[in-house]
């Protein structure tokens, strides 16, 4: 077999070209992971874990289009003709990828807006989670029951998204049910004192106790106690529980729904 | 009975037969060395009598102790946020006016073994504190509550063992009257000084000059002068900042609804 056409195209020229080329990618290379590495820890500590991604990732990108270039040009390639085929085939791709392009701009105006950052508890819909990272054409989630959720870029800008942990105090909501014949300004002091004997309950703003409605059993009550958002979860556990226990030990009734029957004989 | 107090704060052996047993105010605190394990448990408790002995189903915490570590110390500590301080009555305090009140304040017990170093293994507060917000629904500063009668003086029979006297000298030079209904003190800025067995923290000075709640706040790190032969026990959390301008003044204007 003849492969003498090889011998011609790797010119001892070209060969030298190849191996500075390498030289230079596989010192390159580890450079550019080095710094993105030290850029997100150093931006994290300094801001956020949310801006200490975007640098790295801003910053990645750079540096390897910068990496490419040079690679190419060490190689002897013209770019010229390259960065020609990269405009038609862009405008083809383009149209043949236009969901892709649109979730990398949403992408841009979720960094722009910054309704939520990596670290924040959101809700899209029916789906509460970690937001764990904003990429380039989604965001990642990690749900409570350890689920990994990817939801693209352009639902999140079209949709509603509630940030649970944008704020750093929460209003725990308890929706309390007493029987009619129940005493309220009793029924409020109970609620009151276990608000107040509550560690986990912000004594400022101050717990409320606000009427809902006159129920079909029972006389509906809003008991609403602030925390802080990483004891939401707790503390309304914890306040379900005892307005159970002191009502039960008080006699507060809770009622259930009932039917009163009149025979007519 | 203070004379006592002066002896809670000195260092102590840890025999292995038996718990050593602290009560610091409601604080009940058990320590026992188990050959090299130091087992710590506590109890918050207003029962005046002595508890010689933990429950049986008391919660302990073990560490594992170095060649040596023998002996062991408690340390007064300030409590680790910023306390709003809610008068019993509000204060109002009119321009160009002075005030100086003294808050008793529950104090943490730092738990340090001693032995070729000195090293602190936890903290537990004599007093559990409810949280308040101090600030927006926005921003602000989880802080820990406390009523008080923020007294005009402080007779020496009202301090337990467990107290630090915080003194705030308030200034208001504002053109405006000023209702002082909640005040946040900045504990973390404060040493704590003892004298004939009871604490005390430096004076905070507070000077108002009706920007929204902002105050000058100044301490001086040095025994108040009710005090002035004090011995310094403890030193800040936070170094000193002088001239400090923040939010001293409670203004939580929305209800939340």
């Amino acid at each position: 077999m003849d492969l003498g056409f090889i011998n011609d195209f790797i010119s001892p020229d070209r060969f030298e070209r190849l191996v500075i080329a390498l030289v230079f990618l596989s010192i390159a290379l580890p450079i550019v992971y080095f710094v993105r590495g030290r850029v997100r820890k150093v931006v994290t500590k300094r801001h956020s874990e949310h801006y200490g991604m975007l640098a790295a990732k801003i910053l990645h990108y750079v540096l390897m289009m910068i990496v490419i270039v040079i690679f190419l040009t060490e190689l002897g390639l013209s770019l010229t003709p390259l960065l020609g085929a990269a405009g038609v085939l862009g405008v083809a791709i383009g149209f043949a990828s236009q969901t892709s392009v649109s979730n990398i701009i949403s992408g841009f105006f979720l960094i722009a807006e910054r309704p939520f950052s990596v670290g924040d508890v959101i809700q899209v819909g029916q789906t509460v989670g970690v937001v764990l990272s904003i990429d380039t054409l989604s965001a990642k989630l990690r749900t409570f029951d350890n689920r990994f959720v990817r939801i693209p870029n352009e639902t999140l800008v079209k949709s509603e998204v509630i940030n649970l942990t944008k704020f750093p105090i929460r209003r725990v909501e308890v929706n309390v049910s007493v029987a009619y014949k129940e005493d309220l300004k009793r029924v409020r002091e109970i609620l009151m004192d276990i608000a107040e004997s509550n560690p986990l309950a912000l004594q400022e703003p101050a717990p409320l106790i606000n009427f809902s409605q006159f129920g079909a059993s029972s006389v509906d009550l809003f008991f609403l106690v602030w925390t802080n958002k990483e004891n939401f979860i707790q503390l309304k556990n914890e306040l379900n529980e005892e307005v159970k226990h002191r009502f039960d030990k008080a006699g507060v009734e809770i009622p259930f729904p009932q039917m009163v029957l009149h025979r007519d004989d | 009975m203070f004379s006592d107090n002066k002896s809670l704060w000195d260092a102590f052996a840890l025999p292995e037969d038996s718990p050593v047993y602290r009560r610091i105010g409601p604080l009940h605190l058990w320590l026992w060395r188990k050959s090299d394990e130091l087992w710590v448990t506590h109890l918050n408790s207003n029962d005046e009598a002595d508890l010689e002995c933990p429950d049986e189903d008391a919660d302990w915490r073990r560490w594992a102790l170095r060649n040596g570590d023998h002996s062991a110390k408690l340390n007064p500590m300030l409590p680790n946020k910023s306390i709003v301080v809610k008068p019993e009555y509000d204060i109002h305090l009119l321009r160009n006016s002075k005030v100086r009140t003294y808050t008793r304040v529950p104090i943490s017990v730092d738990i340090q073994v001693i032995g070729e170093t000195t090293s602190s293994i936890t903290e537990i507060p004599t007093q559990v504190l409810s949280n308040t917000w101090f600030g927006s629904f926005i921003n602000g500063e989880l802080c820990y509550w406390l009523a008080t009668s923020a007294r005009r003086s402080m007779p020496l029979d009202l301090i337990q063992p467990n107290h630090a006297v915080c003194i705030m000298d308030i200034r208001n030079q504002s053109d405006d009257d000023l209702k002082m209904d909640r005040i946040c003190l900045r504990v973390e800025r404060l040493s704590l000084f003892m004298q004939d067995g009871y604490l005390w923290a430096d004076d905070t000075e507070i000077t108002y000059e009706g920007e929204d709640g902002t105050a000058q706040i100044k301490n001086d790190g040095l025994a108040p002068y009710e005090v002035k032969d004090a011995v310094k026990l403890t030193e800040p959390r936070q170094p000193h900042k002088r001239g400090l301008a923040e939010r001293a003044f409670f203004l939580f204007r929305d209800s939340g609804e």
